[in-house]
């Protein structure tokens, strides 16, 4: 199938996760083969953070959905998720025979460096605009999360599910509220 | 035994993994680091460098790095599998769902509360990475500090601020650094 094909040379292209594909997407499908609108594609993308997994894959599986029903996402999905799983495949040989040579485990200990701080710019960048915004329900939940994996060693599973139960309920809370005032 | 193992964590891994990118790194820890050992944390910290440079999403990367290792190509396959199950089937739901009522409020509220929980342990996996690069196996004190690593590290998040170069620049950037530090070393010395 064509959505096959499509889905596959994007994911084997894009290095860089999520956000870089979404655009590549809109190239692809909203501009040179017109399946969808821009809009549309924004409400999928949407839809496909709100669900859990690979964003990327959510958003494909949901343009296969909108276009050509069951079969079209199962396509969009098997072509977003092969190329990494055939690429990590091959670069898994190559990392298992050259870890012991002295320049790879250099280059390694300088790109360990390289990522801490990704990672923590990446935090930093997630974090600010709940603290800019000043919205303390969300503010606690986020140190509530940090202070029960890092000091409680409390089970990451059992923290995500406790704090999506206090979405709700913070949601009901600001909608009553708003209906009082 | 081992696949259907791999199989259940990296549903629950899947199941989980609300909020994107970095959002299933706190739950691939877990799971492959700390419960099943399948991954020692140098290892954890490699891969994640690894799904950086090249393409798909980490938890993908993750799956089938972590398949490989343990049960070889039949293990990336259903680690990958299930990884991939539940979002399927729950964007499944989500699709038809939002068809039939346009919105979905309740979706968004778990959001809410979900995404400020995800920043928080994001920062646990961060800081957990950052004790691998300059620590290692070492109990953390001044005298085992790996000041070179520290260092690049320091510098390399302030660049990255400055929005100056790209993070795959500056992993590249990294990895030469220390190849040619591993170079100098012994003509310093």
């Amino acid at each position: 199938m064509a959505l096959f094909v499509h889905t596959f040379t994007l994911s084997a292209l894009t290095i860089g996760g999520g956000y870089v594909m979404i655009p590549l997407m809109k190239e692809r499908f909203v501009d040179k083969l017109k399946w969808i609108t821009t809009n549309e594609l924004a409400e999928l993308t949407a839809l496909g953070q709100s669900s859990p997994g690979a964003m990327v894959v959510n958003t494909a599986v949901l343009m296969g959905y909108r276009l050509f029903g069951f079969w079209g996402a199962l396509c969009a999905l098997l072509g977003t998720a092969l190329p990494p799983l055939i690429i990590l495949s091959v670069v898994f040989y190559f990392y298992d025979s050259i870890r012991g040579n002295r320049f790879v485990s250099a280059a390694f200990r300088g790109m360990r460096a390289g990522i801490s701080a990704v990672i923590v710019d990446t935090v930093v960048s997630m974090a600010a605009p709940y603290l800019k915004k000043d919205e303390a329900p969300f503010i606690l939940i986020m140190a509530g999360a940090f202070a029960a994996a890092w000091f409680f060693d409390i089970n990451v599973a059992f923290i995500i599910i406790a704090c999506g139960i206090l979405g709700v309920i913070i949601g009901a809370v600001q909608r009553k509220r708003g209906k009082r005032t | 035994m081992i696949l259907f193992h791999l199989f259940v964590s990296f549903c629950i891994i899947g199941a989980l993994a609300f909020g994107g990118g970095y959002a299933a790194l706190p739950l691939i820890q877990e799971q492959c680091v700390e419960i099943n050992h399948w991954l020692s944390m140098s290892e954890f910290s490699d891969l994640l460098t690894i799904s950086q440079i090249t393409p798909g999403p980490i938890a993908i990367n993750s799956a089938t790095f972590v398949g490989m290792k343990v049960a070889g190509i039949l293990g990336a396959v259903v680690a990958s599998v299930g990884f991939m199950l539940p979002p399927f089937v729950i964007v499944t739901i989500i699709f038809f769902l939002f068809k039939k009522y346009g919105k979905l409020t309740f979706m968004q509220n778990i959001l809410s509360g979900l995404k400020p929980a995800v920043v928080g342990l994001i920062a646990v996996a961060a800081l957990g990475v950052i004790l691998e690069a300059v620590w290692g196996e070492n109990a953390i004190s001044f005298a085992s500090t790996d000041l070179f690593s520290a260092g690049l590290a320091l510098t390399a998040f302030v660049v990255l601020r400055m929005r100056k170069i790209s993070t795959l620049a500056t992993i590249f950037i990294c990895g030469a650094i220390g190849v040619i530090w591993e170079l100098l070393v012994p003509l310093l010395a």
